[in-house]
């Protein structure tokens, strides 16, 4: 899968390919830690600190 | 290597990514918003005519304490003022206070929001629960921290010993409070937040503050409670407790001797 994307899908010569994949690795990071685990956590119980009923 | 094995080292590294995000990237911005925070209570706190004088004079004669309203008395006749403007600063963006545990570090320093849910508790600080007392009134005075997410302010909250000061600054005043007890309860066990902690039908004499956070470590069965009982309320103006002459602003609220400041 990811060896398909690498060689086929990426476009330029191997240190191209390189540079693209690192700044898709940063993008997909950034994303997942700017809004899908927000989202995640907010749905999850664990960061519940307090006290209540139920 | 087959597509089936890498899903599931994908599925593997996303979790791990969650876990740094969890514990490591809300810090960053809880203490971002921390630091804003305190600027902002600050920038925002009154003038005290003490700190006119001194700058004009170049001297600081000592403490000036400012009149203040008392909203009742403790059984040893020490006067709590009232707490007016904490008590108007519910607003989503507004600080009410600020709280300071000398024993959990010495630039520890939580800004106090009203309410529990993640808009006000992710932010760097302390929650107050609506449903309980302020500092100004006999009962309970809760607030919630995260212990190990959201720059973990209460992350050190089993630090605190019997008799350790804590204190809770507002435009108002300072609230000082003595840490009396540390236990462990359920997450559903609501009468940590009574008026009376434990009690429930008692009529409060005295203020209690609660600090309340997840127990143990790294989990969220439990939940640890501490809870302090007032002792003094030091006006605007007042000499600030030495534990706390450090901390920059607090000499623009309080008097802070010469040396210590």
């Amino acid at each position: 899968m990811y060896a398909w994307f690498f060689n086929r899908v990426l476009p330029g010569p191997l240190w191209l390919r390189i540079i693209l994949s690192l700044i898709l690795l940063a993008a997909v990071v950034y994303g997942l830690m700017e809004f899908v685990f927000p989202w995640l956590s907010e749905h999850s119980p664990l960061g519940d600190v307090t006290i209540e009923d139920g | 290597m087959g597509g089936f094995g890498e899903i599931l080292i994908t599925l593997g590294v996303l979790g791990l990514l969650f876990v740094v995000w969890e514990l490591w990237w809300t810090g960053i911005e809880a203490e971002s918003d921390r630091q804003e925070s305190l600027e902002e209570f600050y920038s925002s706190a009154p003038e005290l005519p003490v700190t006119e004088q001194s700058t004009e004079g170049g001297t600081e004669d000592g403490p000036n304490p400012q009149d203040f309203e008392v909203c009742y008395t403790l059984p040893d006749g020490t006067e709590i003022g009232c707490a007016e403007h904490m008590r108007a600063a519910t607003g989503p963006e507004d600080i009410m206070g600020i709280t300071y545990a000398p024993r959990l570090g010495e630039s520890w320093a939580a800004p106090i929001r009203h309410g529990v849910a993640a808009e006000q508790i992710d932010r760097g600080g302390v929650g107050h629960y609506t449903a309980t007392q302020w500092p100004d009134e006999p009962g309970n005075f809760a607030l919630a921290g995260h212990r190990n997410t959201n720059a973990s302010m209460l992350g050190n909250q089993d630090a605190l010993q019997i008799g350790d000061p804590i204190y809770v600054v507002s435009n108002d005043g300072m609230y000082v409070y003595q840490v009396r007890e540390r236990h462990v309860v359920l997450p559903h066990q609501t009468e940590v937040l009574n008026p009376v902690p434990s009690q429930s039908g008692v009529e409060p004499e005295v203020g209690v503050l609660t600090f309340t956070t997840c127990h143990p470590m790294y989990s969220n069965r439990e939940r640890l409670i501490h809870h302090a009982e007032i002792v003094d309320f030091i006006p605007l103006g007042g000499e600030a407790p030495a534990d706390l002459a450090h901390h920059d602003r607090i000499a623009d609220m309080f008097w802070v001797p010469e040396e210590e400041a």
